[in-house]
């Protein structure tokens, strides 16, 4: 049959011309309709019954479908529902065509999937009218599609770009780097994000810093504050900045990079295997607790500072609590997440049944960690809130590790110099030195590998220097565990109170054949410290620092009045720090 | 007596002339031809008394009928179709007879 796109009788034409497909056993009507259809401007396919109308459809992919109801071969209702089926996701408008007026009769033409009908004989107006509406149908359902599609497409992105995101902030903010056997952990997350972050770093002498931290919110947001804090506690740690340093900074950090609102409770930890003590740290997290041997509680620490970024520089208060820790002795610690868990009931799992469950494990405290995991997945099926779980064991002593600062390339130079460096009572009250001695020591390439032995040396020096020199406290104090928490509040009340006194250092490096030798001077402007204490082995806390000094060097001499100590520490090329 | 229906309406005849241009004859033709083939389609399934055969005979001549302002015969087709569904032979061959009639009138008024 010939196709014609002749001129328009009809007013309004269509603005895209449709293929149309018509199933009609009579070859008048198919004749009259196919012109009907043509005159429109749309593209005409004929087929006189069921079974050539499906052939039809495959083959040319019709945007509209008249179908006679009954036809020999293949009915319009057989060839409708095929049609139907083929379709799949996209609409393609079946309109039946029929002398048929009876209900039953119409309704099965809609059971077969027709969307409406046209009566015989046809009526161009109605059919124009038809075509028309099944268009704009069929455009919103495209239209709806693609949307959708789109969204899709939206969204598989951004997941991606927050998987990548994911893989550079792990490398920043947890503790997957850190592969201490004291240390256990468990983080838990709700969604890809986690406002929780868990920290930990060796410090040059060989203890260890460990940052807990809940950012408020959730997801993203959340999360990414996590990055400047964990920069700045990785790199003080490293270059040998204690707690209060470190709380300063990240307070003040922030405090600037924040918006108002988001903040980070924390929980900061030293451990100092060294001198057995621990240092706490808490703002805005639980009650950590610190257990003995036996798993009976020895203290509480609870949250008495305001979480970082919340208190301006003035009222931040970086001082942490001071306390002993034996070796087998372990620390815990946990973000809300934990109390706040919530059952199929609703009720919180609670600081009551915390503490109760604790208890129960007296006479076997390394089961705690995992036991206290199981009681939280057996009280509820899948937390809502991140879960951050933290467990420190005190060891005995160790070496400190060798290498902790990242080596770099450099010319072997700045061999054969002296140094001297005097802090006055200004500086004293508000710095700590020893980064900025350490990193002189570092000009040179071959005291890099000793930068843990040297870092402790000077550690121990400087405390002996400003502790029994300038501030005068009796280190015997320190030889029980309320004695400790007096000594260290005692230190704090006189460091913040110091106007007179000074400490000077002199570093002094000679190159020789084989490597070089680094003396270290230190006198302090106090009365003098008598160093017979340093040669008994005491069962407390006090005097075991000299020994550790008089360990890693070569040479301690005291002068006669007792306030300056002379320290040589000799190192050879080719030999690595562990032998 | 019912007022006779028109042989054809002159109202649709035009309509379609406009619509068919040049293929105007084709289409008188192609009525015709399938006319006649309908015409012995329902004569035999007549004879047979295969009376599916004759409704659906009747159905789809009833309608290019009606599409081609055949009145008479649109009527008479429908009274086939009736007379097929309760089967009943009597008004079966009375509605045959007056469809060859019909058509048999119609014939030459299918003028270009």
């Amino acid at each position: 049959m010939a196709v014609h796109r002749p001129q328009g009788l009809v007013s309004d034409q269509q603005s895209s011309p449709l293929k149309v497909l018509i199933a009609d056993d009579n070859p008048t009507d198919r004749m009259i309709l196919g012109r009907l259809v043509a005159r429109l401007g749309h593209q005409v396919f004929s087929a006189e019954n069921g079974l050539e109308a499906l052939v039809q459809f495959s083959a040319h992919q019709p945007d509209l479908v008249l179908l006679d109801a009954l036809m020999p071969v293949m009915d319009g209702f057989e060839a409708a529902r095929r049609m139907k089926l083929q379709s799949g996701e996209n609409l393609i408008p079946i309109i039946f065509l029929t002398s048929l007026t009876e209900t039953g009769a119409l309704v099965k033409c809609l059971e077969a999937g027709g969307d409406d009908f046209l009566t015989k004989p046809y009526n161009p107006v109605i059919l124009q009218a038809k075509i028309q509406a099944f268009n704009r149908m069929q455009d919103m359902h495209q239209t709806l599609q693609d949307q959708r599609d789109l969204l899709s497409q939206q969204h598989e992105r951004l997941l991606r770009e927050q998987e990548l995101a994911k893989i550079i902030y792990d490398r920043v903010a947890h503790a997957g780097s850190l592969d201490a056997d004291n240390v256990r952990y468990v983080q838990t997350a709700f969604a890809m994000f986690n406002g929780d972050i868990l920290l930990a770093a060796y410090k040059p002498s060989g203890g260890m810093h460990i940052l807990l931290g809940d950012f408020t919110g959730h997801g993203l947001s959340a999360a990414i504050g996590a990055m400047p804090l964990a920069e700045v506690f990785y790199s003080m740690t490293a270059r040998g900045f204690n707690l209060r340093d470190i709380l300063l900074e990240a307070n003040n950090k922030l405090s600037r990079i924040l918006p108002v609102g988001i903040f980070c409770c924390a929980v900061l930890i030293e451990v100092n295997p060294d001198k057995g003590l621990i240092e706490v740290w808490n703002g805005g997290l639980p009650e950590v607790l610190l257990l003995d041997r036996h798993g009976e509680l020895l203290h509480r620490v609870p949250s008495t500072h305001l979480p970082l970024a919340v208190a301006s520089a003035e009222r931040f208060d970086p001082i942490p609590v001071v306390l002993p820790m034996a070796p087998g002795e372990r620390l815990l610690c946990w973000t809300d997440g934990v109390i706040e868990s919530r059952n199929q009931a609703g009720e919180e799992f609670g600081e009551e049944r915390l503490a109760e469950f604790i208890s129960r494990y007296e006479k076997h405290p390394q089961a705690i960690f995992d036991g206290l995991l199981e009681a939280l997945e057996a009280f509820h099926g899948s937390p809502e809130d991140d879960i951050s779980l933290l467990e420190v064991v005190m060891q005995p002593c160790k070496a400190p590790p060798a290498t902790l600062l990242h080596e770099d390339v450099r010319h072997l130079d700045a061999q054969d110099w002296q140094l001297a460096y005097t802090f006055r009572a200004a500086s004293i009250r508000e710095h700590n030195p020893l980064p900025f001695l350490i990193k002189v020591l570092m000009e040179v390439p071959g005291l890099r590998s000793h930068a843990g032995r040297l870092f402790t040396i000077l550690s121990e020096l400087y405390s002996n220097a400003l502790e029994h020199g300038l501030l005068q406290l009796d280190s015997s104090l320190k030889l029980d565990s309320r004695g400790f928490t007096r000594y260290y509040l005692e230190r704090n009340r006189r460091l913040a109170a110091l106007q007179d006194g000074w400490v000077r250092v002199v570093l002094d490096h000679r190159p020789d054949v084989a490597g070089g030798a680094l003396t270290i001077e230190m006198e302090d402007s106090g009365e003098g410290f008598v160093e017979h204490n340093a040669t008994k082995v005491h069962e407390g806390y006090a005097g075991r620092g000299l020994a550790l000094v008089r360990a890693l060097s070569e040479d301690l001499r005291f002068n006669v009045k007792g306030n300056k100590v002379t320290v040589v520490f000799v190192w050879q090329l080719g030999h690595t720090a562990s032998s | 007596m019912p007022e006779r229906l028109m042989d054809i309406d002159p109202a649709v005849q035009n309509a379609l002339r406009e619509l068919m241009q040049e293929d105007y004859p084709l289409l008188l033709e192609t009525f015709s031809k399938d006319a006649v083939a309908r015409l012995g389609r329902l004569r035999s399934s007549l004879d047979t008394h295969d009376w599916d055969d004759f409704r659906q005979t009747a159905h789809s001549f009833k309608g290019s009928c009606g599409n081609m302002g055949a009145l008479a015969l649109h009527q008479a087709c429908e009274e086939a179709e009736c007379a097929a569904l309760v089967k009943d032979v009597q008004a079966a061959h009375r509605s045959f007879d007056k469809i060859r009639q019909g058509f048999q009138r119609l014939a030459p008024q299918l003028v270009i």
